[in-house]
């Protein structure tokens, strides 16, 4: 605020030559108007806005110096000199966007972020304010914290969006809800009208759900369908991801990777690049860490936890699975017999506890030399005392 | 500091143990207005023109004319007097604290029109007030809450200056904020 009173202070002792000068002689409204604009940052776009329909007159009192310049400029008819008339001329009215802009943006700070949003609408100058206002960040992470910074996984990460704009995409997401069930429909609801919006149907049940931005990912059967949750239009699907049910899916935080398990214990990777007309999936790898159905999974970059009925976790690294296998996933996977549900028996309790990480619980460590990554496993009982 | 002041007056009043000095206000429209030093600084603007000496005869302020002055001065009075009979406290610009018994008199002290209002926007601006630029911000943001961009506009006599498709533009991008 310091700043701006420094500069009308110095404007003022500019424009106190002016001000007694002009009771007898008029100021050029472009004259006027650049001294003003070189120390505000006035709304460039109104103080030329001469509307002859509007009976704007000159506004006779100094005081409304920053904002009667919008009056001088549109009274191209009639320059008058500005006279010291107590009385505002009936038809002047001194609108909000006459203040300059850091004065707009003290008042837009006591909105909240909805009553922002409704502030852009109103005219093309306050919405420039509103959405370039620096409440948009605290906004953000006053509700959802600091955002996680792009991943070296999202090739496909689009430019840095305002804060606005982050803050309205989450919005919206934490407005719809999404459930799934055995009916094999998922409904989209919204939140504040509590009412479905849409409902999407699938061939099988419904086992698990990820939404993510304006999608949703769910599982059916063993097949994976991607979403348009707006629309309700199918974008892709995965047939027979899994052998048996794929039970539980997870995704990346930019949506470009997705992560399913299924009844078969195995853990499938695949790459979503969106188009125009809809989606291209690629897998990109898989592993098979656990002897039963994998019912739950969880991801945050680069780690994806899965949680099966064979009583373990298995924490993965991606990175390592990425860089080794990209692009020739397929070839370096186990395959999965498909007439037999049980995969091969890996994990059992004769591993080897070579490194013990200091700091963690009792779990054992063994290395992965068919696919070169690194599992942690934890037995049964140690869960339960988690 | 130089004493700045033509009169040197003891006032009656003395309400501090400060020195009751005062100083001479000079509005954009020639009115002249005596108050105490203490009350003239609460603008910080005042203050700084005070503490460098510059207030010889009066102080000129041409961005405010006598209506505004008289009414920032009232401001500035009923602030410091509060400020002096509660606690001390490290600044008086707790205008808006609700345990304040201030909220009142200010609730009546900002129903004006909004003329009155902007123009006392920017007189604390300039005088650097910030209990009044706070208070005076926070009224006109109260004026927009609840209200619809068409109703925004009315009360405070914007244009409109989307085309139709743009302001559907607008409108779709904050959909999220009428719901």
């Amino acid at each position: 605020m310091e700043f701006v009173c420094q500069e009308g202070t110095e404007d003022s002792k500019k424009l106190v030559s002016c001000v007694e000068n002009s009771c007898v002689e008029h100021i050029e409204p472009n004259q006027f108007n650049y001294k003003l604009k070189a120390k505000e940052t006035a709304l460039s776009n109104l103080t030329f806005d001469s509307k002859p329909e509007n009976e704007r007159s000159v506004k006779p009192k100094p005081v409304s110096k920053f904002h009667s310049k919008k009056a001088i400029v549109s009274s191209n008819k009639s320059k008058q000199p500005l006279s010291d008339d107590d009385d505002a001329l009936p038809n002047f009215r001194p609108s909000i966007t006459d203040l300059p802009a850091a004065l707009i943006s003290e008042i837009l700070n006591c909105l909240d972020p909805k009553e922002l949003g409704i502030v852009s609408c109103v005219s093309e100058s306050l919405h420039r304010l509103a959405s370039e206002h620096h409440v948009w960040k605290e906004f953000y992470c006053e509700r959802w914290g600091l955002p996680i910074a792009p991943t070296p996984l999202d090739s496909g990460f689009s430019n840095e969006k305002s804060w606005k704009e982050l803050y309205a995409e989450r919005e919206f997401r934490s407005n719809t809800m999404y459930s799934g069930s055995w009916d094999m429909t998922v409904r989209v609801w919204d939140r504040f009208s509590m009412k479905c919006l849409t409902v999407l149907r699938h061939s099988d049940w419904v086992w698990g759900l990820a939404p993510h931005d304006t999608t949703v990912a769910s599982t059916s059967g063993s097949d994976v369908y991607i979403w348009d949750s707006i629309s309700g239009t199918l974008i892709t699907i995965i047939c027979s991801a899994h052998v048996g049910n794929t039970y539980s899916v997870a995704r990346s935080h930019t949506g470009n990777y997705l992560f399913t398990g299924g009844e078969d214990g195995a853990i499938h990777m695949f790459k979503i690049a969106r188009h125009c007309t809809g989606a291209a999936v690629s897998q990109v790898s898989t592993w098979i860490p656990h002897s039963g159905p994998v019912h739950s999974l969880a991801f945050e970059f680069p780690w994806l936890v899965s949680a099966s009925s064979d009583g373990k976790l298995s924490l993965i690294d991606v990175r390592k699975l990425l860089g080794t296998c990209k692009g020739k996933s397929i070839s370096r996977t186990k395959h999965v017999d498909k007439n037999g549900v049980e995969p091969p028996q890996r994990m059992q309790a004769d591993l080897c506890p070579k490194k013990k990480k200091a700091g963690c619980l009792p779990i054992s460590k063994s290395w992965n030399e068919a696919e070169n990554s690194l599992l942690l496993v934890a037995s049964r009982h140690l869960l339960s005392g988690v | 500091m130089a004493s700045s002041s033509t009169s040197v007056v003891v006032s009656n009043k003395e309400k501090e143990n400060k020195n009751t000095k005062k100083v001479t206000l000079k509005s954009s429209d020639g009115e002249s207005f005596e108050v105490d030093e203490s009350v003239a600084m609460e603008s910080q603007t005042i203050k700084h023109i005070i503490e460098d000496g510059c207030a010889n005869n009066e102080i000129p302020l041409p961005n405010v004319t006598s209506g505004i002055l008289s009414r920032v001065i009232e401001y500035c009075k009923k602030h410091k007097e509060a400020a002096g009979e509660s606690e001390p406290s490290v600044t008086s610009y707790t205008s808006n604290s609700t345990t304040n018994p201030l909220t009142e008199w200010d609730t009546e002290f900002v129903k004006v029109d909004q003329n009155t209002l902007f123009d006392l926007i920017l007189a604390a601006n300039y005088l650097d007030i910030k209990g009044l630029l706070d208070l005076t911000c926070k009224t006109v943001a109260d004026m927009m809450k609840g209200k619809t961009p068409q109703e925004i506009r009315e009360t405070f006599h914007i244009k409109n200056d989307y085309t139709p498709e743009e302001e559907a533009e607008v409108r779709k991008e904050n959909q999220w904020a009428f719901e």
